[in-house]
């Protein structure tokens, strides 16, 4: 809570001033920037395959599998228990702008009234929650197959996260972004040396994926996992598995993580759910 | 004499291959010790896998009564938690874009 | 003072004893090399390519002719003790001493079996 009291001192004295804080946008306009110059034949849908443009076998395997995609029975799904009134007769679509039709694409986002980044599995749990429903597990289950319909609803439609011009959703971003550079774990791993310099390279036989595009595939079927997980879920496999302690699911250092990450996506089609060995 | 002698021997023997008695509250006090340094790193958006289990693996070793396993355990826990407490709260001042993207 | 002299001396003899006799037998040359390939496999495989390795990773150099390259021991220890130091700060190749991802001696063992590369 003090850092980002102390963050947001910063970023408000930065704007104020108006000197060297770049901000979003110019960020943006760097890392992707970056990868355009590392991979300048990928459009923006090459860059939600992944792994699946640096291994001809394994894309060949993944095409395979799209024929009879593992995730349509979670999409029918979570329809159904999207559809299925609460027991006082409300429905999620009374919370959800839109009636949570096609708005998957512009999540997380940033809510002026909570000061907070809001996910969508945040936003169900807490129509869950106003409507007197027990929230519901944010990693897997019934919550991501009701992601599943949502995300399938924009299929197609470019990420659009916003960070507006306001102090707090700018730390909450700032935070975002620490968090991905930040090294952790036994290894001293940052998010950025696996998905940023060694994009396209192999480590322990598995290519890996350009930080774009990685978020427009979420949430995804997983083989490992046989069953469908939420983004936050990927994050805490991946810090587990550089041996940090994973952040805590649906806390605002997690929501902030999801933020910016996703933000490095912006104009990517959004393909979700999608699926992944 | 020959008897003392022989009783030396041995109690000489028992004495240069012993180790130093370890009890359970030195123990309890370790496991504290690097459970404690361990939450710190969390707090920080910090601490290591490997910490965690270390410190179950002293516990474990602790209710089997091999006391001097737990000890060594747990002080190597808290050598881990020290380390990535202070990865973490290095990081905070010292995180940086790598210099490709400046 | 015989019988004193006796005691002393068998407890003396007896410590001493059982000091060595717990010592480990120094490890022969290769067995060092096979127990520095153990460790590569486990540490250094996930990146780095090197003759016997199948699907190994492509994120660092491949390690060959080390000898040659890092003619310099204590450079090649320090580059795997801790990188960030030894090679450059934004490396992402993990501090493997610093970290107590391998010991002292695991690294002096993982150079020998280099060396054999």
């Amino acid at each position: 809570m003090k850092r980002i009291h102390s963050r947001l001192l910063a970023v408000t004295t930065l704007m104020i001033c108006g000197t060297i804080y770049a901000g979003p946008t110019e960020d943006l306009q760097r890392y992707q920037g970056y990868f355009k110059e590392r991979f300048p034949d990928f459009s923006m849908v090459d860059f939600s395959n992944g792994l699946y443009n640096f291994n001809e076998d394994k894309r060949s395997q993944y095409s395979d599998i799209m024929e009879f995609p593992p995730y349509e029975v979670a999409i029918e799904e979570g329809k159904e228990l999207y559809e299925k009134p609460f027991a006082n007769g409300k429905t999620y679509a009374s919370c959800l702008p839109n009636g949570g039709i096609e708005i998957a694409h512009l999540y997380p986002k940033f809510d002026a009234k909570t000061g907070k980044v809001q996910t969508l599995p945040g936003i169900i749990n807490e129509c869950r929650e106003k409507n007197a429903e027990q929230p519901l597990n944010v990693l897997k289950g019934e919550l991501v197959k009701i992601l599943a319909y949502l995300s399938d609803t924009s299929r197609g439609k470019a990420i659009n996260i916003e960070i507006p011009n306001d102090p707090r959703a700018l730390a909450a971003y700032e935070q975002g972004k620490e968090i991905y550079f930040t090294r952790r774990g036994k290894f001293d791993f940052a998010c950025y040396h696996c998905h940023w310099e060694a994009s396209g390279l192999r480590v322990r036989g598995n290519e890996l994926s350009p930080a774009i595009g990685q978020a427009a595939n979420f949430p995804v079927y997983r083989s490992k996992w046989g069953e469908i997980g939420s983004i936050q879920r990927r994050y805490k496999g991946c810090m587990n598995n550089i041996g940090a302690q994973p952040l805590k699911e649906q806390t605002e250092a997690m929501n902030n993580l999801e933020y910016f990450h996703t933000y490095l996506s912006n104009g990517v089609p959004l393909n979700a759910p999608n699926s992944r060995f | 004499m020959r008897l003392t002698m022989y009783i030396n021997i041995l109690l000489a023997v028992l004495w240069s291959t012993s180790v130093p008695a370890v009890d359970d509250k030195e123990v309890q006090k370790a496991v504290d010790l690097a459970k404690q340094t361990f939450e710190q790193a969390v707090k920080e958006q910090g601490g290591w896998v490997s910490t965690k289990k270390l410190i179950k693996s002293a516990e474990l070793s602790a209710t089997k009564g091999d006391r001097g396993k737990a000890l060594k355990l747990a002080e190597q826990a808290q050598r881990e938690a020290e380390l990535s407490l202070q990865q973490a709260l290095n990081q905070k001042n010292n995180w940086s874009e790598p210099a490709y993207l400046q | 003072m015989k019988k004193h002299t006796i005691r002393m001396f068998a407890i003396v003899f007896c410590s001493l004893y059982s000091l060595l006799s717990s010592a480990a037998p120094p490890a022969s040359p290769e067995a060092e090399i096979k127990e520095g390939q153990r460790l590569t496999l486990q540490f250094c495989q996930t990146c780095h390519a090197y003759q016997g390795t199948e699907q190994a990773g492509t994120v660092g150099p491949p390690l060959m002719g080390m000898k040659a390259r890092f003619p310099d021991r204590k450079k090649l220890y320090e580059i795997i003790y801790d990188p960030q130091v030894a090679l450059k700060a934004d490396t992402m190749m993990p501090p493997f001493g610093r970290n107590h991802l391998m010991e002292k001696d695991d690294i002096e063992k993982v150079i020998q079996f280099l060396y054999t590369l």
